[in-house]
């Protein structure tokens, strides 16, 4: 069981990496034949349209250290929430579980020296019904955590996928920005002020 | 190195981290405790006379005597009363050079002059006691004899 969950995990790592190696190497290749082919408009267009942009890069980099950033990076902000929140759902009850399975590793650790200096047969078997029931606690704990471990896995390599190969760039949005019908307001940086708060009222 | 190859480096990390970072579940140890001393079978009691005309209470039992890990068991009872804590020591057997032990009761409660009712009811349990580490083991379970008056 645990072999065959370490044996998908490494099949899904080899999936993963190929594919962004070969999506990365295949930008690279695009932006090459970009260079190469200067006369031809027409190939240049459709080069550039595979090729990847400085923003698709960094949004590949992000989604990779937080699942869903690299999404809301690229302005895909619902699709990126879930994948955040799904696995960081996931990948906080994945270590609540290990927590619990370290402190009742330590617990076993610690009914098996009271067991071994047990003086008579009704203490040894008090201890050694603590030990099985704390035991069974123990085995639920590492049901759940490898459970959630499989989806926050999951999660990740769904949001890698997602990433290289269904989300567009829908382009750079200001900071902060917040638009209703008639207004928006913006954070924008100033390379001689900083950053301007921007305002905009339409009548 | 080129940005692909640190990518795939720090998938490689990542994956590593989360497969080998996972804490294994301890085993159980194998339970001794059941059988570090050798339990009482076959416990049983007659009830009788002595040679001089007195009640007497006898209580045999046997153990496995593939273990050794014997050295004496400890007679409890209890008169009337079935409560863990009402039963008394009454007495180490010592154990036998040969054969299984046996207790012969001629308690002053077993006769019939101090029987205000028409019987008693007696209770014995047997504990047993290891060499190694004075290792007190499974107490038997509780015999039930019933003395009656004459």
């Amino acid at each position: 069981m645990r072999l065959n969950f370490r044996l998908l995990l490494l099949l899904m790592l080899s999936i993963g990496s190929t594919m962004s190696v070969h999506a990365y190497g295949a930008g690279i290749a695009g932006q090459d034949s970009v260079r190469r082919q200067q006369p031809d408009t027409t190939v240049q267009a459709s080069a550039q349209q595979n090729s990847w942009s400085e923003r698709k890069i960094i949004s590949v980099v992000f989604s990779t250290l937080i699942p869903g950033s690299g999404q809301t990076y690229l302005g895909h902000t619902e699709k990126g929430a879930a994948f955040t929140l799904g696995t960081l759902t996931g990948g906080l009850i994945t270590i609540l579980s290990e927590n619990n399975i370290i402190g009742r590793n330590e617990r076993l650790d610690e009914l098996k020296a009271q067991y071994q200096v047990a003086t008579n047969y009704i203490a040894a078997d008090t201890i050694w019904a603590k030990m099985v029931s704390t035991r069974s606690i123990l085995d639920k704990d590492v049901r759940r955590r490898d459970l959630f471990l499989k989806l926050t896995v999951a999660f990740w390599v769904a949001n890698l996928v997602d990433i290289l190969f269904f989300s567009d760039d829908k382009g750079e949005k200001p900071f902060g920005l917040l638009e209703t019908g008639r207004t928006s307001f913006a954070l924008v940086p100033d390379p001689k002020n900083g950053i301007n708060a921007s305002l905009s009222i339409r009548f | 190195m080129k940005k692909s190859e640190v990518f795939a480096c720090l998938t490689l990390i990542f994956l590593y981290l989360l497969v080998h970072g996972c804490t294994e579940p301890q085993d159980l140890i194998t339970p001794t405790h059941f059988t570090r001393v050798p339990g009482v079978l076959n416990l049983q009691g007659a009830v009788g006379f002595t040679p001089t005309g007195k009640r007497l209470v006898l209580v045999a039992w046997e153990y496995d005597t593939s273990n050794s890990n014997i050295r004496s068991w400890d007679l409890t009872r209890s008169v009337n009363d079935t409560s863990a804590a009402a039963f008394v020591p009454l007495e180490i057997i010592r154990k036998p050079a040969s054969g299984f032990p046996s207790y012969s009761d001629t308690s002053g409660v077993l006769q019939s002059q101090n029987i205000v009712t028409d019987s008693v009811d007696v209770y014995y349990k047997i504990i047993p006691n290891g060499v190694l580490n004075n290792f007190v083991g499974q107490p038997s379970d509780v015999l039930h004899v019933i003395v009656r008056k004459l």
